[in-house]
């Protein structure tokens, strides 16, 4: 297969796209949202425990929650809105349509979706485009999209779990999105089978254990129980099948977290423009300066891999017919999860020297490094580690250069299905 | 029309090469005779620097043409040029910088490695800091006397030629004061003596020494003092093909590992990780090409040589270490290993690419401290 090298320069069309999500991005909810959604859930947190402390404490706790509120009003002062009408703004400019087959209703291509993922986790955006996007391609990979369901937010997770008779079963799911979501998207797993469902919110038998979870408020993550709850729209795949249709979403989580990799580094290289020490600019030093040079390329790295991932996705989302035995889906999995797991890694990693950066401002809470940090680790926690991923791409592509010895005269050569296992030995299960 | 250009070349390798080169690479890699044929060959046909015009022995492809064109010959991991600093380094020097006389002379030879070339540049004083290079070259009478003396230089026990960077000018500031000549290396004054390398280097490493070295006023290259500006244009010229070789280095250095029959979990991970680099500097060369073309100004192209020669370096080690006691019996993993140090020293050092990226991608300020 041939990559049209002139998608991976995002044409006229995507940059105009880009250009214009920055710039609605910095009007809706970003950094100062982001704080006070932390500040509110610490303060919660704060009040939960004085209740059964002291009212002391308590007084201590509402005072924050005042404080936080009160930042969040500047913030829409600002012209921030709030969340729902961020979320109207989002959906008026046709965000979630993007990649979307236009006979769902939708247009444009990956890469499109892809910009604006990447200008979303750079402003720190906490509307709940991301999650709603990776529901919506993880159901498109599935065949199951309901246009319906771009209008509203949605949740997505990927989970152990099962499907009896269209009944969902799964403890203790963390959905992305998940609170308030209109519908549920999860991609739920079985030892010997999966199903991508979607599940309205509000479903008997979808109970939110927990709203509150740790690491980025600022883009909630609920702790979802299934008991039962019906499956509205219901696909079931065979294990080796779920890889290539997660593929389209691992793109869509590599873009949010190139963007993340992008505005850390942006932010740190403008201190290290203006902080000066022993009487010189402290991005003069090659201490400094090399760090700097090292994200920027791991950053350039992961962009490139995400582009080449989504140009590379099959052209039929739905292609999955033949699925993992076929060329495209088994090398577009390799790819997206090689941008993943680059694009998470230097999420991390850009996040950390950001905060080094800076200081000892760098660990405090009005600085946005920890902001940064937090949606970067919140991703690696959610979708896997990133080495979790360069094993598995590895292996895959370790297989095939078992079975096809011209490696070398071609890109790697097609895995078949489930096989991850030289014939020769047990070893690199 | 791409994709009918690509296919051509593509039966061009299919008629050139053994039937049995894909097999049998690691031996034809060091065949000397079929690199060098290779070249005369591929040059012939227009094959080699597809993008030059016709009447200099290209095609006149386009840039993503000639590209696709190299990319195919990295997959099939064509012969290594001889004397690669020729067609890449001089060829396109002396072809943006050359008089009429010096391309006519000069120019097919190098391309088609008939005449082979050194670099002058790297001195005992001077390595990454090569503008405080102190060899000097004193008009007398429309003739430079040359006195100093230049090291590292790749090959010059071999090459006909010297790219020779001196000092015309010692009371000009650093940069401005220094040109290039070319130097025949069978002259009187010059002493070349190869140095030994670590390991099997695939090409010879030396340093020359030029005793009152009679160069004519006419083997100037470029302006009298305009020098630095030829080292960076021919350094930067073959940009795309520094990327494609160390991706196609990387590759090469990943087979062991690809093919081993057994592997750990943990060095799964790290051939995840140098799959990464592959496709990464991949892509980027790609994407960075694909933004020259449409006239979109990005720096992002700086990382490809720090990124190829780190990806080289962490995919030899890969390899070694998959290889386990194999290492000991097999000479092609050892070797690569030791080859592989060299990329992040040669053509830059990491720490001045570094340097670079930050100054020119980052707009970081100036400073070594």
């Amino acid at each position: 297969m041939m990559l049209d090298w002139t998608l991976l320069a995002p044409d006229e069309d995507a940059r105009d796209l880009a250009g214009t999500a920055r710039a609605l991005f910095r009007t809706l909810p970003g950094a100062s949202a982001a704080r006070a959604a932390i500040d509110n859930a610490a303060a919660r947190a704060a009040i939960d425990n004085a209740a059964a402390r002291a009212a002391i404490d308590n007084a201590a706790a509402r005072a924050a929650i005042d404080n936080s509120a009160a930042r969040a009003a500047i913030d829409q002062k600002d012209g921030a809105g709030d969340g729902s009408s961020a979320w109207s703004a989002l959906v008026n400019a046709g965000y979630l349509d993007i990649a979307v087959p236009e006979e769902l209703g939708g247009l444009g291509r990956m890469i499109d979706l892809v910009v604006v993922l990447e200008e979303a986790g750079r402003s720190l955006l906490t509307a709940p485009l991301l999650p709603t996007v990776l529901a919506v391609q993880t159901q498109v990979a599935a065949g199951i999209h309901r246009p319906e369901t771009r209008s509203e937010p949605a949740g997505f997770a990927l989970a152990s779990g099962t499907v009896v008779g269209g009944r969902c079963f799964a403890d203790r799911v963390p959905v992305l999105g998940g609170v308030d979501a209109a519908t549920l998207t999860l991609v739920l797993r079985a030892p010997d089978q999966a199903w991508v469902v979607t599940l309205d919110g509000a479903a008997d038998g979808v109970e939110i254990l927990q709203t509150e979870t740790l690491i980025d408020p600022s883009r909630p993550v609920a702790v979802v129980r299934l008991a039962g709850a019906p499956g509205r729209d219901l696909r079931p795949l065979a294990s080796a099948e779920v890889d290539p249709v997660l593929a389209r979403a691992r793109v869509c989580a590599a873009a949010d977290l190139v963007g993340i990799a992008a505005g850390a580094l942006e932010a740190a290289v403008a201190h290290a423009r203006q902080r000066q020490q022993f009487g010189a600019l402290i991005g003069s030093f090659q201490a400094v300066k090399h760090q700097l040079a090292d994200a920027y390329l791991a950053v350039e790295r992961a962009r490139s891999l995400t582009y080449g991932a989504a140009v590379a996705l099959p052209a039929d989302p739905t292609g999955l017919a033949g699925g993992a035995t076929t060329g495209e889906p088994a090398l577009s999995t390799r790819d997206s999860r090689l941008a993943y797991a680059t694009a998470a890694e230097v999420a991390v990693q850009a996040a950390g020297r950001f905060i080094q950066i800076l200081g000892a401002m760098g660990v405090t809470f009005e600085a946005d490094g920890h902001l940064y940090l937090r949606r970067a680790h919140q991703m690696t926690s959610l979708f896997g580690a990133p080495d979790d991923h360069f094993l598995a791409a590895a292996r895959m592509a370790w297989a095939a250069a078992g079975r096809d010895e011209s490696v070398g005269r071609e890109r790697v050569a097609v895995p078949s299905a489930g096989a991850a296992v030289r014939s020769t030995g047990e070893v690199g299960r | 029309m791409t994709a009918g250009v690509v296919a051509e070349f593509g039966a061009f390798l299919d008629d050139f090469l053994p039937r049995d080169y894909a097999e049998n690479y690691q031996r034809y890699r060091r065949d000397v005779a079929l690199r060098r044929e290779y070249q005369a060959a591929a040059f012939d046909e227009g094959w080699l620097i597809p993008e030059w015009g016709r009447d200099e022995g290209g095609r006149n492809l386009d840039g993503p043409q000639a590209l696709a064109v190299k990319l195919l010959g990295a997959q099939r991991r064509v012969p290594r040029l001889l004397n690669i600093q020729g067609a890449g380094v001089a060829a396109p020097a002396i072809r943006a910088f050359g008089t009429p006389e010096q391309r006519e002379r000069l120019l097919r030879p190098a391309a088609r490695g008939d005449e082979w070339w050194a670099l002058g540049m790297s001195e005992p004083g001077a390595g990454s800091d090569l503008a405080s290079l102190r060899t000097t070259a004193t008009l007398v009478d429309d003739v430079f006397i040359v006195n100093g003396q230049k090291v590292w230089t790749t090959q010059a026990d071999e090459a006909r030629w010297c790219t020779l960077y001196v000092r015309t000018d010692p009371e000009a500031p650093r940069h401005r004061g220094i040109s290039c000549l070319i130097l025949d290396l069978s002259t009187p004054g010059v002493t070349v003596r190869p140095i030994r390398t670590a390991g099997p280097a695939i090409e010879s490493f030396c340093e020359v020494f030029l005793d009152d070295v009679r160069v004519p006023r006419e083997s100037l290259l470029g302006p009298l003092n305009g020098g630095w500006g030829v080292a960076v244009a021919s350094l930067e010229h073959e940009r795309d093909m520094i990327w494609i070789n160390t991706w196609l280095e990387t590759n090469r250095a990943l087979d062991p590992a690809l093919r081993a029959p057994e592997i750990t979990d943990a060095q799964l991970v790290k051939l995840g990780r140098s799959l990464a680099d592959a496709e990464g500097l991949r892509l980027t060369g790609l994407r960075t090409a694909a933004q020259r073309w449409a006239g979109i100004s990005s720096p992002a192209w700086l990382t490809l040589k720090l990124l190829g020669s780190e990806s080289v370096q962490r995919a030899a080690l890969l390899s070694l270490e998959v290889a386990g006691p194999q290492a000991l019996v097999d000479p092609a993993i050892f070797d690569e290993r030791l080859e592989s140090l060299g990329a992040t020293i040669y053509g830059g050092t990491s720490e001045i690419q570094r340097d670079i990226i930050a100054e020119r991608a980052l707009g970081l300020p100036k400073g070594r401290s």
